[in-house]
């Protein structure tokens, strides 16, 4: 197979690095307010790197949809510069707070309007409601296999060859083309594009088409949203943290090891 | 029933913490101190940075603490704290190996009180560097000296430590526009970094340098509307006038003469006690609760080394503060100040290509290179830095103080600060931070090496860069990052600075003696000494000598 | 429609505590909507596991037994649970948040059209229309929902420990033989081999160490691995952990990866080396006996949680506690 189709889904979400003090709940508004940029969540990036190795080894092209709320350009962005060649974003206000199955519906959707692919890659969870749904529900959705948690992914002709984490270690399984896989983050972290890289590439913007309800979807009422009861802030985690001093990392080493000691 | 009483309880053992506590304390207070982190100095620490064996400032490394009149007030020196002082002042060394050496004007003449004379070998030194460039940039600056001389610099101290004046009545500074001999012109208060610089300076050389003195003095852009006291600062800095200054062991030096100071006083110190709230009744500050539920009473009055995000938002709570208080907290601006900063071991300190011509480029307290591009530091600098972290051109600080100070480093190595603006926190995710962090080390031993070949990796030990997600995570006040508590430009300096009532909160008994209050961020400004002052006024302490 | 059904899993033959958890929880629910509830066993042989869960007090126990069955494929599994669910239209559906309920469940949600919410907590029957209160933890566990979704049969996937785990009972349920009609063609994905690897099971740890992004260099697992060495003179079992960054930078295996998609564990002590304590990765390990945070950052999350915290390079205070220790040992 010479070339491959690769369709990278890459959701949006707030960084899920921040300290729990960046993050607050409005119990009243039931939303979860999250004081951080947004950053491409961390397996689709994975994902995204996946892609990037399949296209350095045999060629082809990247599409990377992106479905989210608050849409950040330099963000995504990153993606064409890490190696994607295109980038389509999802955005309307009737897509906000979709439930795993509308997702995964509006995704096809956009996915039949792109037309021709050969490989669909998925994080294989959101970093924001760690469902681990919508990549297996966009496979069905499309009626093509599906394949997840991988750790490696090979295209051998018009086959998928996956080694896949299990309880045991891991799995080789195959598929033919089209298929879906759901990636985990043994693949790898997406490759750094230095600062430079990105300032050239701004120097040749790549347009960045925006779909809305009305280019993807007919019957609106298709559409779910998540159905909340109630959202409520977590059990409190936090300890009285005892600091350890001392003037030298000595001083604090032989404080610790007599802390060990009494432990043990 | 309270756990612990004082007559002062003070929140937060910062740097200004540090300063207004052996004020209250030598009033006869008894003065008790809470701090959250397990150390104090706030600002003013050195650490085993970039590794064991060497010895790193972790926030603040530029200080004048000798100038603070707590120095002579508690005899700082007799407690450690010593100050030497190079022959050079400011370098700055541009790609085309020309460079620019300013010699201080003000020498130090006696170490033990920081008192200065003036030098007039050294005005005749910084004039021929410049005259190398510009001779109208030197006449200049042989005019500005007088003029910092005879009616600045005067104006410049008082303005630093006293409390801003009501709007109407002119401050120190604001005094100067109506002395026609002052050289200012009333307009300068509106004028951005970029007017400025092109106003005093013809050289490319001194408006590079003095765009980037804006940067270092208070963070501000080229396109920044710094204010009078900013506008002085940085033209201070590019002409060089009062000498630098190292502190002896690092800034840690002037926390440690503060706080051993304060325990002779009688000051109690405690670390690791995060405050949670102030304790109010009917409208008087009444103690502190902290996070563990010990109650701290305060017969007197309680005083917060906090900003106003902790302070008025968190520790007093926004359902006390009015609607207005709450839209000033909100609008309030974090985003300047931001920095690539941090320290690098080296086997041999950097030899300039520069130096050739200008031997003590090589030994310069602050040493600045940077290309010489004045349309880029105009127009592009900032723009590239919001967008990507890092500019494609840099202009960077270093301080090699191992030089001045052998007890910071390993037998026969050395240590130089470096410096880089860089974006608002937010901007990036913390994967990106790291990322980064890691590039710009790398970009400047690449640019280190076009201006001093030896400076490649090879020449590296250890290093350690921080940035404003490190910054932000351990001051709770730097939003963003920066090292200021709040941008302080012009909107956000003078008596506009932090909430309406400056040191004196709405709540009685309740004060601010933080870089959010006016006085500002760095070590050794006002706000604290000026805190106290109000205090004194207040409760009829013994004012300040 | 009239049951509550729970999905039987096992671990090296025998029947896996998650499900006696799954029965603990199918049971209360059931009994507050006056329903049975059953399980299924799925497999090519399901007798001895059928019967081993026969006496934990479900009415029936499905056994759903095809020769494609045999070991675990997705397709075929979620097949055969589709054909099963057409024939007894369950009205609620449980599922471990396992390896084995992550592949299956989503993709027996959509075929039988209706919705699936994973990794919950707790479960609980909004008495005015009978639907299940769904609560999962989001944001990596920093803000807990509860949600309500529509469709038949109601269907979730459960995480570990959620519920006690049920205890036996004297009386002993129906077990009825059901024969899906499967047909090779549903599978798509064809199993080539599966690879043994030598699995770290952290939680049989009593002390864990762990690094994180915060450890600059693969090599620095050494000291890590040495300081190891030198706690299992005194704490027991001691094993090297780590945060999800090192895993993606491959210097680990993820058997070895502590949070939220790793491994969930409470040893006796957890020392976090560098980690600055993402709340994914405190979902993991907070409910260590003690927490030790060794991080250069006195800001990070990762001392909110700490028992014990040293401010230090870890380079610099990792060799000096090791020679400390083994002085004293």
């Amino acid at each position: 197979m010479k070339g491959i189709n690769i369709i990278v889904c890459a959701k949006q979400i707030p960084d899920p690095e921040v300290p729990f003090s960046n993050v607050s709940v409005d119990v009243e508004k039931k939303e979860v307010i999250v004081d951080a940029p947004n950053v491409i969540s961390p397996y689709d990036e994975n994902a995204l790197e996946a892609a990037i190795r399949i296209k350095e080894e045999m060629g082809g092209k990247i599409t990377v949809l992106s479905l989210g709320r608050k849409v950040s350009d330099t963000v995504l962005r990153k993606t064409i510069a890490a190696g994607a060649d295109a980038l389509i974003l999802i955005e309307d206000p009737a897509f906000e707070r979709l439930d795993s199955n509308s997702v995964a519906y509006v995704l096809s959707r956009a996915i039949r309007k792109i037309g021709a692919y050969d490989l669909i890659l998925t994080g294989r969870q959101a970093g924001d409601w760690d469902s681990g749904q919508v990549g297996l529900l966009l496979a069905e959705l499309l009626g093509i296999p599906s394949i997840s948690l991988a750790r490696s992914i090979k295209i051998k002709e018009d086959r998928v060859l996956v080694e896949k984490t299990v309880p045991v270690g891991y799995e080789v399984v195959e598929a033919g083309l089209p298929a879906l896989v759901t990636v985990s983050n043994e693949v790898g972290e997406l490759r750094y594009v230095s600062r430079s890289k990105m300032m050239g590439l701004l120097k040749r913007p790549t347009p960045i088409p925006k779909w809305g309800a009305k280019d993807l979807v007919d019957d609106l009422e298709r559409l779910k949203k998540i159905q909340l009861v109630e959202l409520s802030p977590p059990p409190d985690m936090r300890r009285a943290c005892l600091f350890i001093e001392g003037s030298t990392p000595q001083e604090k080493a032989d404080k610790l090891a007599s802390f060990f000691k009494e432990l043990g | 029933m309270a756990d612990k009483v004082y007559d002062a309880v003070i929140i937060g053992g910062g740097h200004h913490g540090t300063i207004i506590a052996p004020y209250l304390a030598k009033a006869g207070l008894k003065v008790g101190v809470f701090e959250r982190l397990d150390h104090l100095g706030g600002g003013a620490v050195t650490e085993d940075l970039p590794s064991p064996g060497f010895r790193g400032n972790f926030c603040a490394h530029f200080t004048r603490f000798y100038g603070h009149p707590a120095y002579k007030e508690f005899n700082l020196r007799e407690e450690g704290l010593e100050y030497t002082f190079p022959d050079t002042n400011e370098a700055i060394i541009f790609d085309d190996e020309s460079s620019y050496i300013a010699y201080a004007a003000f020498t130090v003449v006696d170490p033990k009180t920081g008192e200065t004379r003036f030098n007039e070998a050294n005005v005749k030194k910084t004039y021929d560097q410049i005259a190398r460039f510009s001779k109208t940039d030197a006449d200049t600056y042989l005019d500005l000296t007088e003029k910092y001389k005879d009616k600045w610099r005067a104006a410049f101290h008082k303005h630093r430590y006293s409390a801003p004046t009501p709007w109407g009545v002119p401050d120190a500074l604001e005094e100067l526009f109506s002395d026609p001999k002052s050289g200012l012109d009333l307009p300068m208060q509106f004028m951005t970094c970029k007017q400025i610089a092109r106003y005093f300076f013809e050289s490319d050389e001194l408006r590079i340098l003095t765009l980037r003195g804006f940067l270092t003095s208070w963070g501000c852009f080229p396109d920044d509307v710094p204010g009078i006291a900013i506008t002085i600062a940085t033209i201070h800095l590019t002409l060089g006038w009062e000498p630098a200054a190292i502190a002896k062991g690092g800034t840690q030096a002037i926390t440690d003469a503060l706080v051993s100071v304060g325990k002779k006083q009688g000051v109690e110190y405690f670390l690791n006690s995060e405050v949670q709230k102030v304790l109010i009744e009917n409208g008087r500050a009444t103690g502190i609760k902290l996070m563990d539920g010990t109650e701290v009473a305060a017969r007197q009055l309680v005083v917060s080394d906090n900003a106003s995000p902790q302070l008025f938002l968190r520790l007093i709570g926004e359902d006390r503060i009015t609607d207005d208080m709450k839209r000033k907290a909100r609008i309030y601006q974090f985003d300047r100040g931001e920095l690539f900063w941090g320290t690098v071991g080296v086997h041999e300190l950097p030899q300039y290509k520069a130096a050739k011509s200008n031997p003590d480029v090589n030994a310069a307290p602050r040493t600045y290179f940077a290309p010489k591009d004045l349309g880029f530091m105009e127009d592009k600098y900032m723009h590239e830095i919001f967008l990507f972290g890092l500019p494609s051109k840099m202009f960077i600080l270093t301080a090699p103080d191992s030089i001045w100070d052998r007890s910071r480093v390993p037998e026969g190595k050395h240590s130089l600060h470096v410096e880089e603006f860089t974006c608002p926190a937010r901007l990036f995710s913390r994967k990106e931070w790291k990322q980064m962090t890691q590039e710009f080390v790398d970009v400047l031993f690449e640019r280190w090496a076009e201006y001093a070949p030896n400076m490649t990796k090879d020449n590296l030990i250890t290093h350690r860069i921080t940035n404003p997600v490190d910054i932000q995570d351990t001051h709770l006040d730097m939003r963003e990052g920066g090292w200021c508590e709040g941008n302080c430009s012009g909107v956000q300096n003078g008596r506009f600075r932090g909430m309406p009532g400056g040191y004196r909160t709405f709540i009685k008994n309740l004060y601010m003696c933080s870089s959010g209050v006016y006085g500002g961020p760095g070590i050794g400004r006002g706000s604290s000494y000026n805190c106290y002052r109000a205090i004194a006024e207040d409760l009829r302490l013994p004012p300040p000598k | 429609m009239s049951e509550l059904l729970l999905l039987v899993e096992s671990k090296e033959g025998l029947l896996d505590k998650t499900t006696l958890e799954l029965i603990r929880g199918g049971s209360e629910l059931a009994k507050d909507l006056g329903i049975d509830a059953a399980a299924v066993v799925v497999g090519n042989e399901t007798s001895p596991l059928a019967e081993s869960v026969a006496s934990y007090g479900l009415k029936k126990i499905y056994k759903l037994e095809h020769p494609l069955l045999k070991g675990f494929q997705p397709e075929a599994w979620a097949g055969a649970l589709e054909w099963l669910a057409r024939q007894i239209t369950p009205r609620i559906f449980l599922i471990s948040h396992s390896f084995v309920g992550k592949e299956v469940a989503p993709r027996l949600a959509y075929r039988l059209d209706t919705e699936l919410t994973t990794d919950c907590l707790n479960l609980r029957i909004d008495p005015q229309d009978g639907l299940l209160i769904r609560t999962k933890p989001i944001y990596g566990g920093n803000a807990i929902a509860a949600l309500k979704c529509a469709g038949l049969p109601q269907m979730v996937t459960v995480r570990k420990n959620a519920f006690e785990p049920m205890e036996k009972v004297t009386t002993k349920s129906d077990l009825v033989d059901m024969v899906p009609a499967l047909d090779e063609s549903i599978i798509k994905v064809k199993s080539l081999k599966t690879v043994k690897e030598d699995v770290v099971e952290l939680d049989k740890a009593n002390m864990v160490i762990a690094g994180g992004r915060g450890i600059v260099a693969k090599e620095d697992f050494e000291m890590l691995a040495a300081l190891a060495q030198a706690m299992s003179k005194s704490q027991g079992k001691v094993m090297i952990g780590c945060s999800r960054p090192v895993v993606d930078k491959s210097w680990m295996s993820s058997d070895r990866q502590i949070g939220l998609t790793g491994s969930i564990i409470a040893p006796d002590t957890y020392i976090a080396i560098g980690i600055s304590g993402a709340i994914q990765h405190l979902v993991g390990m907070i409910r260590s006996k003690k927490i030790i945070a060794i991080n250069t950052d006195p800001g990070c999350n990762m001392f909110k949680v700490a028992d014990v915290g040293v401010v230090e390079d870890y380079k610099a205070l990792i060799p000096a506690l090791v020679k400390k220790l083994e002085e004293s040992a």
